[in-house]
């Protein structure tokens, strides 16, 4: 019924485009037409930038410019044809597009808007002033325009169709790239940076190509437009038009491609229809983008993305069954191949990984203070320790999300300091302690981004998809690929951040609490789950509070104090440890029998678990 | 001739310290940049020479009063309606909105007032006042004596009274400062109106110098934007530092360089900055980080 209506919706489309041409629509409606598919395509480059990736960029309309200054300068000057002037304009403007990019891996947010905004200015003054290149003021006459003569008689009425296919098949493109590995990748460094770094994503290399497509489409429309009109002024490209068309990604509703589009034709559309009122409608615009910002984020895209359906979103998962329980670890643990209780260390041979003399200071407080001991293969360490101590610091640093001075070493491969997704590349991953998942994303998706190409072993969409759904299913939250991250509850988020972790199969886990927020009959069989990881090759170092749940999991625990490291070794054994009794009850040793305080410890620790859980 | 460069800088770069004060103030108390305050400007201007001195011929000090108080309630107005609402938003949605306000704003101006230049006289004549090494007109020295005012003014009173700590208590901590008892949105509303007050200031001033049109405000709000990060993200005292500094900065490189390329010169300014010192001249604790 939905496939029906969606059909029948794409045929009154191609009737509404293609009627202006065949009922002979006269040359001015054309024109304006012509122009929305132009600026619908500028858009586009816009939509991806800031919608897809969020960096804000109010500065598009220089880069149409630029687009449209080369193609000319490029054809009257250089006397190109256009073929050749119009690539080469959008090589230059794609150039432009890239040192954008790495300006914004360096400024974010608001200064990333007034470093845009500002260039667009520069580039109006420059154009402005610089007669002998752009013309000055007046502009650029008399660019030779594109001409198809079999389409029609006048080049706005050849160039309608050409113009609106050429639109929708980048739309279509678009939309494919969208839901590819690398369209994830944007939309996980949109959702959460840090955590999409920490995931192996390359936000530098991502951002900057966010960037360059930004700026082609950007270029291929101001191209287009002098190809058009045969005409380019600076007038045409000031800090309005940019705000203009972030208005049409707005009111297509931000991160949907095809809400775009309908954003681009409303905007364009809309004044000439309204021509009588045309002294309120920048007004009434300047109020929409206020009022879609506040109540209705989506916008157009919601009828927009229905229109495009699977295309969008790609196939779509049957809905399994939900396992017995609401969460059913032990069900998947016990059904789980080649792990019951399996306490048999693969490949134990000395240390993966190494830390030496790691320090760290925030202001003046010193959280990891000379820390050094070594993460055995094969093993599950805790590291434990009262709060403030330093674990989440060791755990940061260990995933490359902080620096810090001293060495960590994988395998013999240095990991400080490096950037996170390189981490990520050597095969360590995490979760975090107040779950990070892309919230607008799917659960799938989530997970699919965190896959990790082994070398010498097959790639492809298909293959991330299965292993990502085998991860899922490992953790018993299968049922859940297709819903929204964001809608999930904390129990649920949590294993699906799991299910991210160990996709990539790395060699070294590393767990900030994982714990906290499950419900208190999945505690235990979360001992389970890690084991049989451990089994599966993983080297797991865990964050947890729950000494009961230490000393079931833990093959050693490391214990930390006001960044210092105070004990190592087997858990029994530690929480024996004077030092160790002192740091957690802060008293003397010697007070009392060490067995009262060990009694003393281990009800702190649950306390301090409930009022984190 | 370069003492007289830097002194009319030095008049320029108050406006610019008056708006990036504002920046400051609605920054530090509801961690939001408002990229409408140059529209701010543009509608205060409009509002003291169109309504108050043109339409009802009240004098200069009344009518200065006058939009003030409608600057400040429009400010307060739209704190409660529209600014309040996007604190829970991402830094992009809260800035295409504000972007978006200052459209309507300057729409609005256009519509009510009309798209002509209004020319407005300085009811203090434009007479030069002679000062040896530079001319100052007395506009000028009009600017500069209302911002140092403004600026002891606000000095003393966040540090000594009680409103001064109610507002740095709700800056500094929202949750803690509601349970406390302060009056939050309050607190939030009247700190908008203030930055509404400032940016009234500085049209009222500004429009002697330049014709009152749609677009006096934009570059003027875009360049009080650079003189806070120059300065330092959310500083009160960067902010007035940055404004002089950039007022001087511009004027200066404008005779030196190039007059064409004025507008240019602080924009590039702020390119260096951010690659030499992105926390600004004098950083703010809990700032925006580059």
């Amino acid at each position: 019924m939905s496939s029906f209506l969606r059909l029948t919706a794409w045929l009154l489309i191609a009737a509404a485009i293609v009627a202006p041409i065949a009922i002979g629509m006269n040359t001015y409606y054309l024109h304006v037409l012509n122009l929305a598919w132009i600026f619908a395509i500028a858009a586009l480059g816009l939509s991806v930038a800031t919608g897809v990736a969020g960096q804000i960029v109010l500065g598009q309309a220089a880069l149409v410019g630029i687009g449209a200054y080369a193609t000319a300068l490029l054809m009257m000057r250089l006397s190109l044809p256009w073929w050749l002037a119009l690539p080469l304009a959008m090589a230059l403007t794609g150039t432009v597009g890239a040192m954008l990019g790495l300006i914004s891996t360096r400024i974010k947010g608001h200064y990333l808007a007034i470093v845009t905004l500002a260039l667009n200015e520069i580039f109006r003054i420059v154009a402005v002033n610089e007669e002998a290149l752009t013309g000055g003021p007046m502009g650029l006459r008399n660019i030779p325009t594109l001409r198809i003569p079999g389409l029609g008689e006048s080049i706005t009425q050849q160039l309608y169709l050409p113009l609106a296919g050429l639109m929708l098949a980048s739309y279509l493109l678009m939309i494919l790239f969208h839901r590819s590995a690398l369209g994830r990748e944007l939309r996980a460094v949109r959702d959460d940076e840090m955590a999409a770094e920490a995931m192996g994503v390359n936000s530098v290399r991502v951002k900057t190509i966010a960037f360059v497509i930004c700026s082609l489409w950007a270029s291929l429309s101001g191209g287009l437009y002098v190809l058009l009109v045969g005409f380019v002024a600076p007038t045409n490209f000031t800090i309005a038009e940019s705000v203009k068309m972030m208005l049409m990604v707005v009111i297509g509703g931000l991160g949907s491609i095809p809400g775009t589009m309908l954003g681009a034709i409303v905007v364009t559309i809309l004044p000439e229809a309204l021509r009588d009122l045309q002294t309120y409608y920048m007004a009434a615009f300047g109020a929409a983008v206020v009022i879609i910002m506040l109540v209705w984020p989506k916008g157009l895209g919601v009828f927009a993305d229905w229109l495009w359906g699977s295309v969008l979103t790609g196939r779509r998962e049957p809905e399994a069954a939900s396992p017995a329980g609401p969460l059913s670890l032990a069900a998947v643990a016990a059904a789980g191949p080649g792990l019951a209780g399996g306490t048999a260390l693969p490949d134990s041979s000395g240390p993966l990984m190494r830390m030496r003399k790691v320090s760290r200071s925030f202001g003046g407080v010193r959280a990891l203070n000379d820390v050094s001991f070594d993460v055995m293969r094969g093993e599950i360490l805790g590291l434990i320790g009262p709060n403030g101590s330093g674990k989440s610091t060791m755990i940061n640093a260990c995933s490359g999300v902080i620096h810090v001075d001293g060495l960590i070493e994988l395998d013999s491969h240095p990991l400080q300091n490096r950037p996170a997704w390189e981490v990520h590349a050597h095969g360590v991953a995490r979760i975090f302690q107040n779950v990070r998942l892309w919230e607008s994303m799917t659960v799938l998706e989530n997970v699919m981004v965190a896959w990790r190409r082994i070398p010498g072993q097959p790639g492809g969409e298909a293959t991330i998809r299965q292993a990502s759904l085998a991860a899922l299913e490992q953790m018993g939250v299968r049922h859940l690929a297709m819903r929204q991250a964001g809608d999930l509850s904390f129990g649920q988020s949590r294993l699906v951040e799991m299910a991210r972790a160990i996709v990539g199969r790395p060699k070294v886990l590393l767990l900030d609490e994982p714990a906290a927020g499950l419900r208190g009959g999945l505690v235990m069989e979360l001992s389970t789950i890690l084991q049989r990881l451990r089994a599966q090759g993983m080297t797991i170092l865990v964050v947890e509070h729950r000494i009961k749940l230490v000393t079931s999991m833990c093959d050693r625990v490391v214990v930390l104090n006001l960044g210092d490291l105070i004990a190592n070794g087997a858990p029994a054994a530690v929480m024996e440890s004077p030092v160790v009794i002192e740091a957690y009850l802060g008293e003397r040793a010697g007070a009392a029998s060490h067995e009262t305080r060990a009694r003393h410890i281990r009800r702190r620790s649950v306390d301090h678990a409930g009022a984190h859980g | 001739m370069l003492g007289q460069v830097v002194a009319s800088g030095l008049a320029m770069g108050c406006i610019y310290a008056l708006v990036a004060l504002g920046y400051a103030y609605v920054w530090n108390t509801m961690a939001i940049v408002n990229f409408a305050a140059g529209e701010f400007l543009t509608f205060a201007a409009y509002v003291f020479v169109a309504t108050f001195t043109m339409s009802l011929g009240l004098p200069f000090w009344l009518s200065l009063l006058l939009t003030a108080i409608a600057m400040a309630a429009l400010g307060a107005l739209f704190s409660r309606l529209v600014f309040a609402r996007l604190q829970r938003q991402r830094a992009l949605v809260a800035i295409i909105a504000t972007v978006g306000f200052g459209i309507f704003l300057k729409e609005m101006a256009r519509i009510l007032y009309g798209p002509e230049p209004l020319l407005y006289v300085s009811p203090f004549g434009d007479d030069m006042l002679d000062f040896g090494a530079f001319r100052l007109s007395v506009q000028q020295l009009l600017i500069m004596v209302v911002v140092v005012v403004v600026t002891a003014a606000q000095y003393f009173v966040l540090r000594y009274s009680m409103i001064g700590k109610i507002m740095r208590a709700t800056a500094l901590d929202r949750e803690t400062a509601a349970l406390m008892g302060v009056p939050v949105n309050a607190v939030l509303a009247g700190t908008f109106a203030f930055s509404a007050v400032l940016a009234a200031l500085a049209g009222i001033l500004l429009a002697p110098l330049f014709y009152v049109t749609t677009e006096m405000g934009t570059l003027v709000g875009l360049k009080g934007f650079v003189a806070m990060i120059i300065g330092g993200f959310g500083s009160v005292p960067g902010a007035i530092v940055g404004g002089v500094l950039l007022g001087v900065i511009e004027n200066v490189g404008a005779f030196t360089i190039s007059s064409t390329y004025k507008d240019a010169i602080a924009f590039t300014l702020l390119l260096v900055f951010l690659v030499v010192r992105p926390e600004g001249l004098i950083p703010e604790r809990n700032a925006d980080r580059a």
